[in-house]
């Protein structure tokens, strides 16, 4: 049989397709430009944009960043330049790219995602969104979407009516059942999920006895928090019938693996690529590799062992 | 945006302690592979710390000398990335990204070039010395001010003949008594630097002090920031920097201090 020699590694979201499985996490990878000669952008399944919102945001006070255990904590806060830098500068390198482009869409209001999301629609370099409702370190709109079932099922309705193209939308692990959630963007039209955002965290300077980012939480992402990711996606893809994209701590080929086989049909990687930015090419050739080794046409056939 | 960074790996030659906690380092390319550009003084590059994945960000250093074969840098054993760094012996590799970021500028107008160094800021100081010094178009001979709490904490470089090096300790167990700004102070009132450009590298507190003299006199100034960095190639957004002119909103502005710095002009930054 062929597939096993050469599996079908093409993901399909909204009867679209991503060239393979494996993507690059919004805000780990800016708007593609930046790793230039240190990753190789054709192997990219997707590039997931740093969030964009209408305005420009600055961003929140520094230090932004706190190293935990196999973990970092950020409160980047949205820095971007904004709709209008975004679609003047960004967007048409974003169609050059050799690899599809979903742009991270946020807002501190439900227009304000109604008005990044319309101006995707006639963007050629942009495949598809990722609606942003996750995101813990601002004081208006971000998380707040994402963790009541009705008001985000209400902006998912909303954004779907805005823009055609496929939209993912990027769930919060900071909710008592991302179940509820995931159902509510599945029914208000959303064509993916992406499982999960960043916990929240916090750490203490113990000297200076305050913590160590001046707004106190953060968004803990890497290895630490590679388990939580994994049983959301698990609990997510079987209350769910649309795809699930798995992020959080993957690193290497066999954590992406952990992802896939628990139902994901993508993943992304982020963090990993601040220490290791080849880091997706590994994780791609490592999937193949084993998909071939154990006998594997697809990515969907990993999905239902248990 | 045309910035090519490279990744690859270096061969330590020889490390050893150049003040009390202070440790020089010397690597060598693999197979002479390097970066396509020989990185200048003020970049910096990230290596991947030995803890990895446990530590799961590179670590920051600005270059205290870098050619075709290989570069130096200068740490302070501070945490566990520094700690392992000074453990591994000679021949071990370590994982490069660079040259990353704005080098310093050279010297305006014949200005007289004015080095201020504290604590782990020797190392971008010590190999601007060494480039002003080999470069006969700047404004007469380097001056570097380096401080430290005490003695034992002054490092031992072999410093370029063309560098008039002034070493200055809190407790006056070494070279002149006081801190940098003392002897900076000292310089200016006795005329000495009527024509300087200023440079500085180390404790935020010193390098606000350099800037405000700067201001006092007129003279350009050029800082190096050190800040927590995750990506390193301006991805990330956050190593910002805060700058002394308000964005468009009315509120902070920054600058990643990956790309737009870490060499900044002071005037530039807020203090």
């Amino acid at each position: 049989m062929s597939g096993r020699m050469n599996p079908d590694l093409t993901v399909n979201i909204a009867g679209r397709k991503l060239p393979n499985p494996v993507g690059v996490a919004s805000g780990t990878f800016g708007f593609g430009e930046e790793y230039n000669g240190l990753t190789d952008l054709a192997s990219l399944g997707a590039i997931y944009t740093k969030a964009v919102t209408p305005e420009p945001r600055a961003g929140n006070p520094p230090p932004r960043l706190a190293e935990t255990t196999a973990g970092m904590i950020n409160a980047i806060g949205l820095a971007n330049p904004g709709l209008e830098a975004f679609i003047r500068d960004k967007a048409p390198m974003l169609a050059g790219l050799p690899c599809p482009a979903v742009v991270n869409v946020a807002g501190a209001t439900r227009a304000d995602y109604i008005a990044v999301a319309e101006s995707l629609e006639d963007l050629p370099g942009v495949w598809g969104m990722e609606l942003n409702v996750s995101c813990p370190n601002v004081d208006h709109g971000g998380m707040a979407f994402g963790t009541d079932p009705r008001v985000l099922a209400d902006l998912t309705t909303a954004v779907r009516a805005a823009c055609s193209k496929p939209l993912i939308v990027k769930l919060s692990p900071n909710v008592t059942d991302i179940t509820v959630t995931a159902r509510a963007a599945e029914e208000a039209g959303a064509d993916a999920l992406s499982c999960i955002n960043t916990v929240t965290g916090m750490k203490v300077d113990v000297q200076a006895r305050r913590p160590a980012i001046p707004r106190g939480t953060g968004g803990l992402s890497g290895p630490a928090i590679r388990p939580v990711g994994v049983a959301a996606v698990w609990r997510v893809a079987r209350a769910v019938k649309i795809p699930v994209i798995g992020l959080g701590g993957i690193a290497a080929a066999e954590d992406a693996l952990e992802y896939l086989l628990a139902g994901a049909s993508a993943v992304q990687v982020g963090t990993a690529l601040f220490s290791e930015p080849d880091a997706p090419a590994k994780v791609l050739s490592g999937i193949r590799d084993y998909m071939v080794r154990e006998g594997f046409g697809k990515i969907s056939d990993l999905h239902g062992f248990f | 945006m045309g910035q090519h960074n490279s990744r690859g790996g270096a061969r330590i030659i020889s490390q050893k302690e150049v003040a009390r906690g202070y440790r020089e380092i010397r690597l060598e390319y693999l197979d002479g592979a390097g970066p396509d550009r020989i990185p200048e003084p003020g970049s910096f590059f990230t290596f991947l710390p030995a803890g990895h994945p446990l530590q799961t960000m590179r670590r920051p250093f600005a270059y205290s000398a870098a050619d075709e074969k290989g570069f130096s840098f200068i740490y302070e054993i501070r945490g566990d990335a520094t700690s392992d760094l000074a453990e591994r012996p000679d021949g071990a590799v370590l994982d490069w990204i660079g040259p990353l970021g704005r080098s310093f500028p050279m010297p305006q107008n014949r200005r007289r070039p004015v080095l201020v160094a504290g604590g782990i800021g020797i190392g971008p100081m010590y190999y601007l010395t060494c480039r002003l010094s080999a470069d006969s178009g700047s404004g007469g001979e380097p001056l570097v001010i380096v401080g430290a709490r005490t003695a034992a904490l002054v490092p031992e470089l072999e410093w370029p003949d063309g560098a008039e090096v002034v070493i200055t300790t809190d407790d006056g167990t070494r070279g002149r008594p006081g801190t940098v700004l003392s002897a900076l102070e000292a310089e200016v009132s006795e005329g000495g630097l009527s024509r300087a450009e200023f440079y500085s590298c180390g404790p935020h507190p010193m390098m606000a002090a350099v800037h405000r003299l700067a201001l006092a006199t007129g003279a350009p100034c050029w800082t190096s920031m050190e800040e927590m960095m995750a990506c390193g190639v301006g991805a990330c957004q956050g190593c910002a920097v805060e700058l002394a002119e308000q964005g468009a909103d009315g509120g902070a502005a920054y600058q990643r201090a990956c790309v737009e710095g870490p060499v900044f002009s002071s005037r530039e930054l807020a203090w």
